[in-house]
């Protein structure tokens, strides 16, 4: 008899499951394929430069260059996977098997982290080893403090990303509307935002930091380069538009407990 | 020792401004041992309360205690010592069957033994690496079954278990449960197949319309009284000799029975009522103590042909 405590075989089940999911394996493949064209594109950007390319230099392209691709992509797969468990029955057929609800809702927030650690490695590993093949290390070495930390930024944003398919999973019954309404959310954001952002008064300050403009700001160099910080040190214009690293890693977090508090509220009280 | 009771157990779904009373205030018990089948037409409530006693809906009001635990942590753990299937089999379609029952096992704290027993009980283990989607509705129930006997459960609840099946595959639904049962297990069943619940259940309750009308044991619920059925050469005969007897409450005749005429007597006293029309030439060729079926039962106690009507509005979610 298994003496797991019942939140881990849920985490362990779940993975189980996911990497049996063709959902799961062609969103992921297809994410390769795009992190490998966009890492080919760009390193052939800096070839034509001519000269060495030093790696340090490299990374930036390589870890911005895929926009919000990587969201977009984790989302709607972490979406089929939640909302298939109501096409299926399989979420309550999971509870009547003995599993909590807080045990059940733990396991996909375990899958949730596990998706975007997933995606977060396979973009790193697919641009970085176009990075390994093209570039040398010249003066900076292999890679710099701050490319790591931006690589830790993009995790909490594509995680931050994921909350929002988890409240639209749950919130939701069913796999395709789970995924339409995480697409909507993702496209409708940047236009709310910009509207809030007309404002000065407090709603100005909701529209720059909303949940997915966060992680967009995570995934873009003035955010990490510390050249920018700098800069910014000394123009105080500038600073006043920049929002540090750590304070954006901050806002993703509280996203997080905020979006992964919503959705436990919304399916604690649902019937299942 | 009691395996399921409830005390006024209530599900009312809201609707704008209505109000639609699923469940309303159902207090029954099921006691350890029996094999208690739960009966109601469509939409009457059965499987929205087969729903709130494994937790999967929220109810307005009332309690639930199984296997002796109540409250949110005590019902949760009751609910690991049970096994349960509601409405269609529910398992994950591009997973094998034996792969969905290792998930259920792990669930439940079982060894992987536990799996292969269960498919062994259902004969499926010829099919067990098959994907769930290419399995056929049967096979599809006998994985439910399967996987409610996982873990070795003291309490075993199934909605509808026969759904879809053919007669073979009824018979071979019915024999697993009365065996799950001859090893002491409680079975809790719902079924529209009347003629599959009386040969299987010991204890029956009816549902209408969210409420609970009758219930008891089958004998008790299929209790006539002290009818009895008779056939002679001559019904009309019979039947006027019948009347003239000191014990018969009533006298009748029903088209297309397989007697020629029903006699409700005051006392079980057949022999006399033998003696009294042999004594007025009368010779019966059958006399036999008139047994109504479940589905007479039934239709009598909700006013309805089996599983034909609809009961009250049942609202959003699944009712059965």
């Amino acid at each position: 008899m298994s003496t797991a405590p019942l939140w881990l075989v849920a985490v362990r089940n779940e993975l189980r499951k996911a990497v049996h999911r063709r959902a799961l394996r062609l969103t992921w493949a297809g994410f390769v394929l795009v992190c490998a064209l966009v890492s080919i594109q760009i390193l052939n950007a800096e070839s034509n430069d001519g000269g060495p390319l030093a790696m340090a230099d490299l990374w930036p392209s390589a870890l911005g260059g895929l926009g919000g691709l990587a969201g977009i992509m984790a989302g709607v797969a972490f979406a089929l996977l939640l909302g298939s468990e109501w096409d299926w029955r399989t979420g309550r057929q999971n509870v009547i098997d003995g599993l909590g609800r807080g045990e059940w809702f733990t396991g996909k927030l375990g899958l949730l982290v596990v998706i975007a650690g997933a995606f977060v490695t396979t973009h790193v590993l697919t641009t970085g080893i176009g990075v390994l093949v093209v570039g040398e290390p010249l003066d900076g070495g292999w890679i710099e403090l701050w490319h790591v930390k931006w690589m830790l930024g993009l995790l909490a944003g594509l995680t931050c990303t994921l909350t929002i398919a988890l409240v639209t999973g749950l919130g939701t019954s069913g796999a395709g509307a789970a995924t339409a309404l995480f697409l909507v959310w993702i496209a409708a954001e940047p236009l709310m935002s910009a509207g809030l952002r007309e404002y000065d008064d407090w709603r100005g300050w909701i529209g720059e930091h909303l949940p997915a403009g966060t992680f967009a700001r995570l995934q873009q160099r003035p955010t990490w380069d510390p050249v920018f910080a700098e800069r910014a040190a000394a123009d105080p214009e500038l600073a006043a538009r920049m929002v540090p690293a750590s304070a954006t890693m901050l806002e993703a977090l509280v996203w997080v407990v905020i979006l992964t508090s919503s959705a436990w509220l919304l399916y604690r009280r649902r019937d299942l | 020792m009691t395996a399921i009771a409830t005390i006024g157990l209530r599900k009312w779904y809201r609707s704008g401004f209505s109000r639609t009373r699923a469940v309303d205030g159902i207090t029954f018990r099921v006691e350890r041992g029996q094999i208690f089948g739960f009966l109601g037409p469509n939409g009457s409530g059965k499987t929205t309360t087969i729903g709130l006693l494994l937790g999967i809906l929220r109810p307005t009001a009332g309690e639930v205690e199984l296997l002796g635990r109540s409250g949110r942590r005590g019902l949760l753990e009751a609910r690991r010592r049970t096994g349960a299937t509601l409405e269609t089999p529910n398992f994950y379609p591009y997973l094998s069957g034996e792969r969905n029952l290792r998930l259920v096992a792990r669930v439940k704290g079982a060894p992987d033994a536990d799996v292969d027993r269960a498919l062994d009980l259902v004969g499926l283990s010829d099919r067990r690496t098959d994907r769930f989607a290419a399995y056929s509705l049967g096979m599809k129930q006998r994985l439910a079954l399967a996987a409610t006997v996982i873990g070795d459960p003291e309490l075993i609840i199934l909605d509808e278990p026969a759904n879809g099946l053919d007669p073979e595959g009824m018979r071979e639904i019915r024999e697993i449960i009365l065996r799950l049962a001859d090893e002491g297990r409680t079975i809790f069943l719902s079924s529209h197949l009347l003629a599959e619940v009386e040969k299987t259940c010991t204890h029956v309750a009816i549902i209408k319309k969210g409420q609970l009308i009758r219930q008891g044991t089958v004998d008790e619920i299929v209790e006539t009284g002290f009818v009895y059925a008779l056939r002679a050469d001559d019904p009309a005969a019979l039947a006027e000799a019948a009347r003239t007897f000191p014990g018969a409450r009533e006298v009748w005749t029903e088209r297309d029975a397989d007697a020629d005429v029903f006699v409700e007597l005051a006392a079980r006293e057949p022999a006399e009522l033998n003696r009294f029309l042999s004594g007025r030439a009368v010779f019966v060729s059958r006399l036999v103590e008139h047994r109504r079926s479940l589905e007479d039962a039934f239709i009598e106690a909700t006013g309805d042909a089996a599983g034909e009507s609809g009961g009250e509005s049942t609202g959003e979610g699944s009712t059965g």
